[in-house]
């Protein structure tokens, strides 16, 4: 305990001595690379976080014995839907949001089971 | 379905599992559109061919063509997915070579990248013909019909695809006819997730074979649905309407299964297969060696079909005891009669009639040949005509649980006979390269 208090305290001594610099957002949330597994019958992970001109990478896995899509229900204005071709395991679909927001996706062979996730892009 | 896949991992999980989780609530289901109008021409037709057409690529031609124009494509083998999308395509006509699909070969590999997904894809396109295709090697489905309302797919080959042979899914009324599918990693047929419909119009499949798959035919939540006149041999199991929770609509209902031939359904693809099977498939099992299976579904009537030569059961009736829609999960009102097993002693089946006793109002025979059951007395086979409450038999029930989870091997359970000769066919139990 004392040693994660020394620790600590060292951290705030330090910002203390840092210069005050502004950091301009994009340079801090540079956009990234994620992957979002497609399965029999659910989107792993089902919620995501990213940051703005992030690539999804959605990616069929052995475990997507059937046949599943991807359709983009709903999107930040602007931004033009989507949906991929019905695919099995093997496939990979990829699509940069370049809008900030909230995305919705559904499976529609899958709505049932409630195959859906949600991504929502930072600024 | 998955279709089917999940009915193995249901029976796995209602050993497992006490109970299953509860559905939240959900949006109303979307119906596919039955308000396209007939296209009033003038109609065009579209060429297709490798060398010396306008159009070298299918996709191409049904890029150009409008509603109701016909793309007739020539001999050759076509490496593309076909897309037919939305009501700008209705009624188009994709037509190859009726006399000899053979001919007009729709090819999914492309090189060492995973194959494409689907030979032809319809989607919210109505009364679209495709007629006269082999597809073969795509990684989703061969051909597949999605959000329409008719489709005519007549004279189609699909074989090794990935998941389905001929599928329809989300559709009113259709037909599939004169086609055949063969070594597919799912079903051959498959017709899931009818729309409920208060002038129901039905969907038609007649004169197919389907064999080598791991099903002949599944149908999830699928309703007034004919299949007649039709071969189901050398599948997993040959004839599989289920309720699953996974699609809309359950459970399956108003279906006929009639005036077919449904034979050698004993293909265990677990011990290899010309398709590499996925790993969902293998985690979860259920039985080899069934003619029909009816897990769960209302009203279905399986009549005047030619059944035998199925090592574990000729037909089978089943609750679907996971189905989260508890109302939905009993079998109601379904009926199997004036069937002949066992092809007059020739070719028996290794039980011919299977049934748990659940749920009310189903009824059993007159049917030939049957003699041996599951349960041995009889006890739940209600004669037909039945109503009331049928005799439920928990043993019954967990014998055939055990059949599907209980047997590494998926062989234990088989009851085999000797097969009788059919001229050109070759029963398949393990396959060899």
């Amino acid at each position: 305990m004392r040693i994660l208090l020394a620790l600590a305290l060292t951290g705030v001594a330090a910002l203390a001595a840092a210069p005050a610099v502004a950091v301009p957002p994009d340079a801090v949330r540079k956009p990234q690379k994620k992957r979002v597994e497609v399965v029999d019958n659910f989107y792993s992970p089902r919620k995501l976080t990213v940051n703005l001109k992030s690539r999804i990478n959605w990616v069929w896995t052995d475990g997507s014995a059937d046949v599943h899509d991807v359709k983009l229900l709903s999107a930040p204005k602007g931004f033009k839907k989507f949906q991929t071709e019905p695919g099995s395991a093997g496939y990979t679909y990829s699509k940069t949001l370049t809008k900030p927001g909230v995305y919705k996706f559904i499976c529609t062979l899958h709505e049932e089971d409630n195959m859906r996730m949600t991504i929502t892009v930072r600024h | 379905m998955t279709h089917v896949r999940n009915i193995g991992l249901a029976l796995v999980v209602a050993l497992a599992l006490p109970g299953a989780a509860l559905a939240g609530p959900y949006p109303p289901p979307a119906k596919p559109s039955t308000t396209q109008k007939a296209p009033k021409g003038p109609f065009h037709t579209l060429t297709v061919c490798k060398h010396g057409c306008k159009y070298k690529t299918i996709q191409s031609a049904v890029d150009k063509a409008k509603a109701g124009d016909a793309v007739k494509v020539k001999s050759g083998t076509y490496r593309e997915g076909v897309t037919v999308l939305g009501a700008s395509k209705r009624y188009l006509k994709l037509v190859g070579n009726p006399k000899d699909p053979s001919k007009v070969v729709l090819d999914g590999t492309q090189g060492k990248k995973t194959p494409r997904q689907n030979g032809v894809r319809v989607d919210g396109a109505n009364q679209v013909t495709i007629n006269g295709f082999t597809a073969k090697h795509y990684n989703g489905n061969g051909f597949f019909v999605v959000n329409v309302t008719g489709y005519e797919l007549n004279h189609l080959n699909a074989t090794l695809a990935g998941v389905y042979g001929i599928y329809a899914f989300n559709s009113i009324g259709g037909t599939m006819e004169n086609s055949q599918a063969s070594y597919n990693n799912d079903s051959g047929f498959y017709i899931g997730q009818t729309p409920k419909q208060t002038t129901p119009v039905r969907s038609i499949v007649r004169n197919v074979k389907s064999f080598g798959n791991v099903l002949g035919f599944s149908g999830t939540n699928m309703r007034y649905v004919t299949i007649t006149k039709s071969q189901w041999f050398n599948n997993g199991s040959g004839i599989v309407p289920n309720a699953l929770d996974t699609e809309k609509y359950a459970p399956p209902e108003d279906n006929v299964i009639t005036d077919n031939d449904i034979f050698w359904n004993n293909f265990n693809y677990y011990a290899g297969a010309p398709f590499k099977l996925k790993k969902q498939a293998t985690s979860a099992p259920y039985p080899v060696g069934v003619g029909v299976l009816l897990f769960g579904g209302r009203r279905a009537e399986v009549t005047n079909n030619r059944i035998y030569g199925n090592y574990l059961i000729g037909v089978g009736a089943i609750k679907q005891i996971l189905l989260k829609q508890a109302d939905a999960a009993d079998l109601i009102g379904n009926q199997v009669h004036d069937n002949q097993f066992g092809l007059g002693g020739a070719d028996l089946n290794g039980r011919e009639l299977f049934y748990d006793g659940s749920g009310s109002d189903n009824c059993f025979g007159p049917n030939v040949g049957v003699t041996t059951t599951t349960p041995a007395d009889g006890s739940t086979f209600a004669p037909c005509p039945f109503a009331g409450v049928n005799t439920f038999n928990a043993a019954a029930q967990s014998e055939a649980i055990n059949w599907s989870v209980g047997d590494p091997t998926h062989e234990a359970f088989w009851i085999k006979h000797p097969h009788a000769a059919k001229p050109g066919l070759t029963p398949l139990e393990h396959y060899k390269k």
